[in-house]
Parts: C-alpha cells; sequence; structure tokens
C-alpha cells in the first residue's frame, strides 16, 4: 500500500536516505530521488522526496509520495498541472510511479521546489509582527493572484495558511501558495482556519471547498503575520469554534487586539461569518489595488431573549445550542421530548417555523429507530440540523458535509463503526434533510437523487453494492481499496484488469471480483453489469459465480483493453477445470478441453466467457444426453428381453416353423399347379 | 433411434382350439367327400384315395391343432397327384387306367415323393426356425451392445445410471 510506502519512509529515513535507492522516473522527464527526503515538505497524507526535471534546466522539484488512503484531488491537479500561476507554486507533473523502496505503486504529484523556506515554519512558531502595507504587498497580493488563477480554472486550494506558504526564491521576495491537492480541501487545515460550519466538519468531511473558504483562511493568516502568532493558540479547537459562534470570527479572532481601519476592513471582509457578504476574490483585488472596497454588511446571529440552560451553559443562538446537542445527545433528546427546546424558542426568540420543524421531526423519528439510543441519537441529529442548516451533517461521531461524506467514508472504510454508521446516515436521509432545511434550497434535488441512489445501493447486499459501492460513488478519484490490491494504486476503471492480471500472473490473486472490486467495477463501469454481480452473491454456486466472474473481467477487457490478460485466463481456466465445467458429450467436451487450454495462454477473456457461458450449447448437450441415456436403457431393456426369450424360443420355433413349413407347402402347390394350368392352356 | 425394435410377434402365443372337433370334422368331410366320390367318379377317387393316403395318414395322426403338419404334406401330396389326374382326365378316365397309373413305379414315386416332401418341411423347419432365431437375437444383443459401448463412449460413464457421480453441467 502506497500507506506503507510513506510509513517506510517515515519510520526509516534512514532506509530512505540510504545510498543505492535508485532513481524513479515520473513519464521520462522527472526524477524522483527516494534516497534524499524532504522532510520540510512532508504532509499528512504525503512524504516529500527531491526531484530534478530531466531537461537543461534541470529545475529542482519536490516530489510528494502520497499515501493513497484518500481520494486525490484529480480535476484540479489535472486543470493545474504544468501550468504557471503567480502565487501558487507550479505543479510540474503528476502520475504513477512504482515507489520501490516498498513496491507499491503510488500517486507521485511534482511541485517546483521552494528554496526560501515556508513563510512560517510551523504554526505554533511566533514572528516578528508585520505591518499591514508589508502584508499586502507582500503575501495577500500574491496569494490574491494565485487565488485568483486557480478560481479561473474552478479549483479550490482548500490549504491557505502560514505554514503552506513559501518564499520561492533565495531572497525572499515572492511567495506562492504550497502543495494543494493531496487530500481533500481542508483536510490539512486547522478548524482556527475555517470558517464555523466547516470547521465544525471533520478534516475528511469539509467538502469540496469554496473560494469564500480560501478568502477565510486568508484573512487568518493575515491576522496570524499582522500579529506575529496564531490567534487563540491557548484554545481547544472546540472552545475556538464556540468563540467564533459567540463572538463573530472576526470578534472572536482579533479580540482586543487595536487595528487600524484599513486592516479592520480587510479582515471584516475576508473573515466575514455569511459566506455571501464575505469578499468575494474580486473585491479582494479592488481592496488591493484602491485600498477601498464594499463595506463589510455584518448581520448579528439572531439571538434569543432568553438563554436556554443545556449541559452546564446558557445558550442564546441555533448554531452553538446545535453544537452542544450533537456533544450530549441523551440530555439533547430530553430537552427536546421535554418541550423545554420549543418553549425556549416560543419565547425567547418566536420562530414558529423552526418549532414546527422541530414537532414534525419529533413525530417522524418515532417509531423510526430500532431502539430508543439510535431514536435519540437520530432526534437530535435531526433538530440540530434544523437549527443550524449551515453545519455539517452531525450523526453519533460522524460530522461531514454531504460531499464531504465520501471522504469521510474512505478514512473508516475498515472500521464495521465507521461503515454502520454510513448507512445510517443516507438510510435516515439527513443529508436530504439537511438540503431542505438550507435556507436557499441550497442543490436539495441533486442531493436528493444523489442520496436516495445511495440508499438503494445500501439496501441491496450483494457484491457490487452495500457501503462499498457507495464508496466508490462518492469519491470518483479515490483508488480500489481491494486487500487484494494494496501494492497498487487503481483509480481509473482501465488499470483495473491489468493489476488483476498481474496479481493472477504472480499467484497472488485469491478472489478476482471480492467485494471492493465489485463495488469499483459497478460505480465506474458504463452499462450494465448488475445481473452478473448478482450472480456473484450466491458462492454455493461455484459455476455460477466463475460465470459471472469471467463475464465481468471479459466486459472489461473488451471495453478497457488490454487485449491479453494471460495471468487471468491462466487463473480462470484454472478454476474452470477445478469447478468440473463440462459437457457430457465427450467429443463436444474434448473440443471444451483443447479450448480452455488455448485460451488459458492466449489471455482472451472474452473468447473464455463465450466458451463457459453457453446456455443454448449446454442445453442442447443436456438435452441429447437424456436422449442418449434413454438410448442407452432401451438397449439394456432389449438385451434383457431377447434373453428372457431364450428358453421360450423352441416353442416359438418349433411354432413357426411349422408354420413356415405349411406355408412353403402351399406356395409350392399353388405355383405347381399354376405351371400344371398354363401347360394344359397351351 | 437405436434401431432396436420391438418384435410383438415373439409374444404371441398359438391360438388352440380343441383338437378332438376338428379331426372328427376333418373325417366327416374326407369320407363324404370319398362317398361322393365313389358313387360319381369312381376313378378319380380311387386315385385320389390311393394317392392322399400320406395326407390322411398325416391328418389322424397330427395332434397339433393348427394342422399345419396335414396342411404341409397335403398340399405337396395334392402336386404330386394333379399331374396323374390329368393324365387319367385326359384319357380313358377308368378303372383300368387307374390301375395301370397305379401300377407304375414312377406314380408312386411322385406322388409319395412329393409328399415326402412336405413331410420334410414339416419336420426340419422348426429346427431351422430356431437357428434363425437364436441367430437373429444374438445379432440383436450383440447390435445392442455395440450400441451401449458407443454411447459409453460418448458420453462417458455418467451414463449408466442415474449419472449423479458428477455435477450437472448448468
Amino acid at each position: 500500500m502506497c500507506a506503507m510506502a510513506v510509513h517506510e519512509a517515515e519510520t526509516g529515513a534512514a532506509d530512505s536516505a540510504a545510498p543505492g535507492l535508485a532513481p524513479i522516473r515520473l513519464k521520462r522527464r522527472i526524477e524522483i530521488l527516494p534516497g534524499t527526503p524532504l522532510p520540510e515538505f512532508d504532509t499528512a497524507t504525503a512524504r516529500a522526496f527531491a526531484a530534478t526535471e530531466l531537461s537543461k534546466t534541470q529545475q529542482p522539484l519536490v516530489a510528494l509520495i502520497c499515501d493513497g488512503r484518500l481520494p486525490l484531488r484529480v480535476d484540479a491537479v489535472k486543470a493545474a498541472s504544468g501550468r504557471y500561476m503567480n502565487g501558487v507554486l507550479r505543479l510540474a507533473d503528476w502520475g504513477k510511479v512504482n515507489w520501490t523502496p516498498s513496491g507499491t505503486e503510488c500517486f507521485a504529484i511534482v511541485y517546483e521546489r521552494p528554496v526560501g523556506g515556508k513563510l512560517m515554519p510551523d504554526l505554533a512558531a511566533k514572528t516578528a509582527a508585520i505591518p499591514l502595507e508589508h502584508i499586502i504587498r507582500r503575501l495577500v497580493d500574491p496569494i490574491h493572484s494565485g487565488l485568483a488563477g486557480l478560481a479561473e480554472r474552478d479549483i479550490v486550494h482548500g490549504d491557505v495558511r502560514p505554514d503552506n506558504i513559501f518564499l520561492i526564491d533565495a531572497k525572499g521576495e515572492h511567495l506562492a501558495l504550497g502543495p494543494w491537492v493531496l487530500a481533500p480541501a481542508g483536510y490539512h487545515q486547522s478548524v482556527l482556519f475555517e470558517p464555523v460550519p466547516y470547521a465544525l466538519a471533520h478534516p475528511t468531511g469539509r467538502g469540496a471547498g469554496t473560494a469564500g473558504q480560501d478568502l477565510y483562511a486568508l484573512g487568518v493568516t493575515t491576522l496570524t503575520l499582522m500579529r506575529g502568532s496564531l490567534p487563540l493558540r491557548d484554545l481547544s479547537d472546540r472552545q475556538i469554534i464556540r468563540r467564533k459562534m459567540d463572538l463573530g470570527s472576526f470578534a472572536a479572532l482579533v479580540g482586543d487586539m487595536r487595528l487600524p481601519q484599513t486592516s479592520q476592513t480587510l479582515l471584516r471582509g475576508l473573515l466575514n461569518d455569511r459566506p455571501e457578504e464575505r469578499w468575494t476574490i474580486a473585491e479582494l483585488g479592488e481592496f488591493i489595488a484602491e485600498h477601498r472596497a464594499r463595506g463589510p454588511r455584518e448581520r448579528p446571529t439572531r439571538r434569543a431573549r432568553t438563554g436556554l440552560k443545556f449541559d452546564g451553559h446558557t445558550f442564546h443562538t441555533y448554531p452553538a445550542l446545535a453544537d452542544a446537542m450533537h456533544h450530549a445527545v441523551p440530555a439533547a433528546a430530553t430537552v427536546i421530548r421535554s418541550g423545554d427546546l420549543c418553549n425556549w424558542i416560543q419565547r425567547g426568540l418566536e420562530d414558529y417555523e423552526t418549532l414546527d420543524a422541530i414537532e414534525t421531526a419529533i413525530q417522524q423519528t418515532a417509531g423510526q429507530a430500532h431502539n430508543p439510543a439510535d431514536g435519540d441519537v437520530l432526534l437530535v441529529a435531526r433538530v440540530a440540523t434544523i437549527l443550524d442548516p449551515e453545519a455539517p451533517v452531525r450523526y453519533k461521531d460522524w460530522s461531514a458535509m454531504p460531499d464531504g461524506l465520501g471522504p469521510c467514508l474512505a478514512e473508516r472504510i475498515e472500521s464495521l463503526d465507521g461503515r454502520a454508521t454510513f448507512a445510517e446516515i443516507v438510510t435516515a436521509g439527513l443529508p436530504q434533510f439537511r438540503a431542505t432545511r438550507l435556507p436557499d434550497g441550497g442543490d436539495a434535488g441533486a442531493t436528493q437523487l444523489e442520496f436516495d441512489r445511495l440508499s438503494g445501493h445500501l439496501r441491496k447486499k450483494f457484491p457490487g453494492y452495500g457501503v462499498e459501492r457507495c464508496l466508490y460513488e462518492l469519491n470518483s478519484t479515490l483508488r480500489c481499496m481491494s486487500p487484494q490490491l494494496q501494492d497498487f494504486c487503481v483509480t481509473r476503471i482501465d488499470e483495473l484488469l491489468p493489476a488483476l492480471d498481474e496479481l493472477a500472473a504472480a499467484g497472488r490473486l485469491v478472489d478476482p471480483i471480492d467485494r471492493h472490486i465489485a463495488a469499483f467495477i459497478a460505480a465506474r463501469t458504463k452499462g450494465n453489469v448488475e445481473s452478473y454481480l448478482r450472480d456473484l452473491a450466491d458462492q454455493s454456486q461455484r459455476k455460477k459465480v466463475l460465470i459471472a466472474t469471467t463475464r465481468i473481467l471479459a466486459i472489461l477487457q473488451e471495453r478497457y483493453g488490454p487485449k491479453a490478460a494471460r495471468g487471468l485466463s491462466g487463473l480462470l481456466a484454472e478454476q474452470v477445470e477445478a469447478v468440473g465445467f463440462r459437457f457430457r458429450y465427450r467429443p463436444l467436451q474434448a473440443e471444451m478441453e483443447a479450448a480452455r487450454r488455448r485460451l488459458a495462454t492466449s489471455g482472451d477473456l472474452v473468447a473464455l466467457a463465450s466458451l463457459i457461458d453457453n446456455p443454448d450449447k449446454q442445453d442442447r448437450d443436456q438435452r441429447a444426453f437424456d436422449a442418449a441415456q434413454n438410448r442407452y436403457r432401451a438397449a439394456i431393456a432389449e438385451i434383457e428381453r431377447l434373453e428372457a426369450l431364450r428358453d421360450k424360443r423352441p416353442q416359438l420355433a418349433n411354432e413357426t416353423g411349422r408354420r413356415q413349413a405349411a406355408g412353403i407347402s402351399c406356395t409350392s402347390a399353388a405355383l405347381a399347379l399354376a405351371g400344371l394350368f398354363i401347360v394344359w392352356i397351351v | 433411434m437405436t434401431g432396436i425394435d420391438f418384435d410383438p410377434s415373439l409374444d404371441q402365443k398359438p391360438t388352440s382350439r380343441p383338437p378332438d372337433s376338428k379331426s372328427l370334422m376333418s373325417v366327416i368331410i374326407g369320407l363324404v367327400s370319398l362317398l361322393i366320390g365313389i358313387a360319381f367318379a369312381l376313378p378319380t377317387a380311387l386315385l385320389l384315395f390311393v394317392g392322399m393316403l400320406p395326407t390322411l395318414v398325416m391328418i389322424l395322426i397330427d395332434r397339433q391343432p393348427d394342422q399345419y403338419g396335414p396342411i404341409s404334406v397335403g398340399a405337396l401330396n395334392f402336386c404330386g397327384v394333379i399331374p396323374f389326374l390329368t393324365m387319367l382326365w385326359g384319357g380313358d378316365n377308368d378303372l383300368d387306367e387307374v390301375i395301370g397309373l397305379l401300377s407304375d413305379g414312377f406314380t408312386w414315386l411322385s406322388v409319395y415323393g412329393c409328399a415326402g416332401l412336405g413331410w420334410l418341411f414339416y419336420a426340419k423347419m422348426p429346427a431351422l426356425a430356431e437357428r434363425n432365431m437364436a441367430w437373429r437375437d444374438e445379432n440383436r444383443i450383440k447390435r445392442c451392445r455395440q450400441i451401449m459401448e458407443h454411447l459409453k463412449e460418448e458420453w462417458g460413464a455418467d451414463l449408466v445410471g442415474s449419472g449423479t457421480d458428477s455435477e450437472s453441467p448448468d
């Protein structure tokens, strides 16, 4: 597994740095040096190694070797690869490499290597406070250019923070945003750099991200440089979020720091908690150019006249209460069911729409869950969504935006609890429920369609469906997570068959289509393989399973190649023999055996599938066998009958012989008389 | 198809009639015929009586209800008599001529030779038929065994018995 490769590099720097590790080439134009790690560029999901471009320039590069646990942002990689954008490290190239230190296949993302180091070595570091003018000219301006360039290509950076901003040149005159495509947007971000709704989500569950999140992170970065250290650095993540909820991001982060008007304008514009009122990239550009822009239009969060005491705290706003309820489900369920929550809303906020929604949720949840505890969890999840619809879907230990559920599932797919919780979230329709509660309606229709489809997949238990199918439907760029393919990085359907073929040739393929592979094929293949997937479920019918397996692999070969898959054909041909797949008619069986031997080495899975999946021929064979069996039985019966007649034969012969004698005599007499008559006439 | 056909005739049983009534009827018919012949055509009747004596004897001694013996002997015996009857009817047709014919050894040889031939058929055909049936049945059994071997070669051991010793192809 790629993670193993990275782990190896991580835990054995000496090994990685050991001399003799041959350079690894990426697309014949970049050479990665596995013996030269660059730990200062490491991320949580990738390890960095030195690389060089094999052109005349021989530009120093840094190759990030991904661990493959999480889906790569392939669309962003493709859009940015090879392009020069001010304010963003150039993504020189990318692709898969056979990472020889571990013998596995990994994604390598290669960036130009900045020589000036990081703007801040880490988030805990302290630097001298920098004046705003300097920050705007040296940081905000180039980063704005970078974000604008990315936005032109519909790319969200998702990793804007001081320790991911690099000084490109040795003099430190030019800054650029660092690597960004290695994990889902926002995965590497601290909650400090995320707007509240995204900060509430698990790092893998922050979704695709928005340009507004990048601008918010830029605001926090600017403030950090102005202060010389991270704001709220002594608080825990939950405390930071609570502070932002209570005071608003600007007030929470700036605190009692005295700021000039220009700085306040910039930070209020970037740190606005309402996405629709936060500055856009264009507005930030106007501010940089003219030092003026649309003034902040902050609207205070709706506060209740009286507070609701819950879990030892008093709450006046919905978001903070919803977050607290998510972390204290039993108490929250009690408050909801006792009517205290409704009373508080009625008296303190007079929000009758929310009241109605909560009462409906209570009615709908009653009887929906299998046990009271699950009922409480579901009820609290729904009520939390009603109170704060912009927050992530929160259920048990999950907290993810609907478009972040996929990466979240990828991270927890090995955990039974994680799988079960995901299934409960989808089955309960929480993402759809959230979409319907969003003030602007969100993309409720699309969300409804997508998660209804996933719910349908979960209801089907046979291979190709279930949680695995949801995993690959939600993560279009995730590699196939089958344990059998742990040494491969199969992200596209056309890469699957060659990988399976290689495994089969090496004798390491046990089950050609396990649940992960089946789901990967079902999610990535256009066309209907469902009937064959159903057949895979019945493991007691070995022939049916073998036919289905061969058919599915043949479909892949027909559509995506390669033309010859000799490892797989050999394996399947062996299984054909082992299963006793044969015709009853021996000449036909001999013909089939010859064809099986030929196809075992030819690699033609389509022909092999046609050979074993020929119901008409098998039906004819069976019918002919039945007829032959009848003939055989008739022959036995005839022999028995004739042998039984043996004792009676003298008697029968006597009778027959005497009759024949009479017949011969009469015939002879008739002939003689006729002859005599003729002679007499003549 | 196998070409193995069941021969229903092999299972047929000979029809049985009361032998005594048939013999009695034959004797009565013979005596009536003889009396008519004596009354209206004595030379012919004499020649027929003397010439057909083997048949008469056969009628009397054959105890089989189907009367194949008298038929076998009688038909050929009659063939042997006919030429001499034509000679009688073509000549004077009197007792002298009959006596002349009966005194000729060739007449006896012809008439009784034909009757003997009929008896020979009757006596030997059952053995011949038995040999023929045995040959035919053995050929049939051999053919059946060949067919069975051929089927086993084509379809294997599954063909024998229920064929449950291996998994069905489908």
